[in-house]
């Protein structure tokens, strides 16, 4: 026998003792259908317990209840009893003898150029072509098959794809690959594909599955989409843009996309959402070095509602006690010159609106409510209402 | 005559098939996955590449693997 063929044959008794070391899938499948099976079963006894309690005691509506939801979990017991029985069932899938292994591994190094068994490692590792997808070389990559974990019920476990010369995407360095993250290669609808493949040995056409992964790009689900390979991701949403579409924080100092950047509404400032801040009175976006505080009330408001270093609330409140002010002086006034009576038809203003012209007697109580009012004071109180 | 098919597409399986004598390769791509493309597939008989028009023989091992396949970002 010669020396390559006892190497080979050496290979593919590790994979043989790879593959019986774990347990088999069907082991794990077997387990999780049996333990949900048996927590329906504890659930059953103990809607039958109750159902005797509702019967004993004449709880008929409580009973009915019950019943209507024992409908669906025997539906659901009788679905889990059939997978149960088709896993029973099936036979076994055979560990695939060492000539097989053998001979995949023949073929293995008849469709690669570099296969390589890591003894130490426990691992076989073939190495694709480079890799250029849409212009973006990702260079070549290893295709370890972890020999300890072919057992493994994810593949994730069992094939590990490390890039030789990795050019990651700029937003994360994990992904070497649209597909590839963290080593792991996520293969789409090659998945089934691959785990068949792996537990029956069929050790090259894993390999050729995972190379077809990684020789084709899915633009509708990858971890980081080529169009956004050399993008800077955007500190918000985490999307990545391109240079030009790519907008830098003065406040934080780090990059935004364009969705994601925004301006302070006063100096124009570009600046993200979390370090603009809202006017108080106008509710725009301004930055912190444009807010002012009102040195009457405090508020902070965006230069346009601020007039020296006061709000615009402010200064409304100061014109209406202004007005308020001077309608009390003038009252005063009247008080004083017309006595108790003009007093009563100021306090009835609309009353001696009405009786305009009349003559005002001083000494007349009956005759307040119709007490003219002079013009000035008529057209202050206008004023005042269309302010207000 | 019974033949060992391996089909790494979809879901992929290994299972014997019968097949009529003096099929060639080509015809039986077109009967098992119809629709597609042969070029879009690798496809070896007793783990070699073979022409479009071999004969497949009693017990051939016959596999049809895709080279296009859509990864994803999450299984």
């Amino acid at each position: 026998m010669d020396k390559h063929k006892k190497y080979l044959l050496r290979v593919a008794s590790a994979i043989q003792t790879g593959l019986l070391r774990q347990p088999h899938p069907r082991l794990s499948d077997a387990e999780a259908t049996l333990s949900r099976l048996c927590s329906q079963l504890d659930g059953l006894k103990d809607t039958a317990r109750k159902l005797s309690l509702c019967r004993q005691r004449g709880w008929n509506l409580a009973g009915q209840q019950l019943l209507r939801d024992l409908r669906y979990t025997v539906q659901e017991l009788g679905a889990e009893a059939t997978r149960s029985e088709r896993i029973v069932r099936n036979p076994p899938e055979p560990t695939p003898p060492l000539g097989q292994l053998y001979n995949e591994l023949i073929q293995a190094e008849q469709e690669f150029d570099d296969v390589e068994y890591r003894r130490g490692e426990g691992k076989l590792v073939v190495t694709t072509a480079p890799i250029v997808l849409e212009d973006i070389r990702l260079g070549r990559f290893e295709m370890q098959l972890v020999l300890d974990r072919l057992g493994a019920a994810d593949h994730h476990d069992a094939l590990r794809i490390v890039a030789l010369e990795p050019n990651p995407a700029s937003s994360d360095e994990r992904v070497t690959h649209p597909h590839v993250s963290s080593e792991g290669l996520c293969a789409g609808d090659a998945s089934a594909a691959l785990r068949a493949a792996i537990i029956s040995g069929r050790i090259c056409d894993v390999f050729l599955l995972a190379r077809a992964v990684l020789e084709n790009y899915n633009s509708g689900s990858p971890f980081v989409s080529l169009e956004n390979w050399d993008g800077t991701p955007c500190s918000d949403c985490g999307s990545c843009a391109s240079p030009d579409d790519t907008f830098y924080c003065e406040g934080c100092e780090h990059d935004y996309c364009n969705d994601c950047i925004t301006y302070c509404r006063s100096c124009d400032t570009n600046l993200c959402r979390e370090c603009l801040r809202k006017c108080s009175l106008c509710d725009e976006y301004i930055c912190e070095s444009c807010l002012q505080a009102c040195r009457r009330c405090g508020a902070r408001a965006c230069p346009a509602c601020l007039d020296d270093n006061v709000c615009t609330t402010c200064i409304e409140k100061e014109k209406h006690n202004e007005q308020r002010n001077d309608h009390d002086q003038q009252r005063k006034g009247e008080n004083t010159r017309c006595g108790p009576a003009t007093a009563q038809a100021v306090a009835a203003p609309e009353h001696a609106a009405t009786a305009a012209g009349s003559a005002l007697h001083t000494d007349g109580v009956g005759q307040a409510g119709v007490l003219p009012r002079p013009r000035r004071h008529r057209n202050r109180r206008v004023r005042r209402h269309s302010a207000a | 005559m019974q033949i060992l098919w391996i089909n790494n597409d979809g879901g992929g399986f290994a299972d014997y098939v019968e097949v009529a004598a003096g099929t060639t390769v080509d015809k039986f791509f077109n009967e098992q996955l119809p629709g597609r493309h042969a070029g879009d597939y690798l496809i070896r008989v007793n783990r070699q590449p073979v022409p479009r028009d071999y004969v497949i023989q009693p017990g051939d091992r016959v596999s049809m693997t895709p080279t296009k396949i859509e990864g994803a970002a999450a299984a």
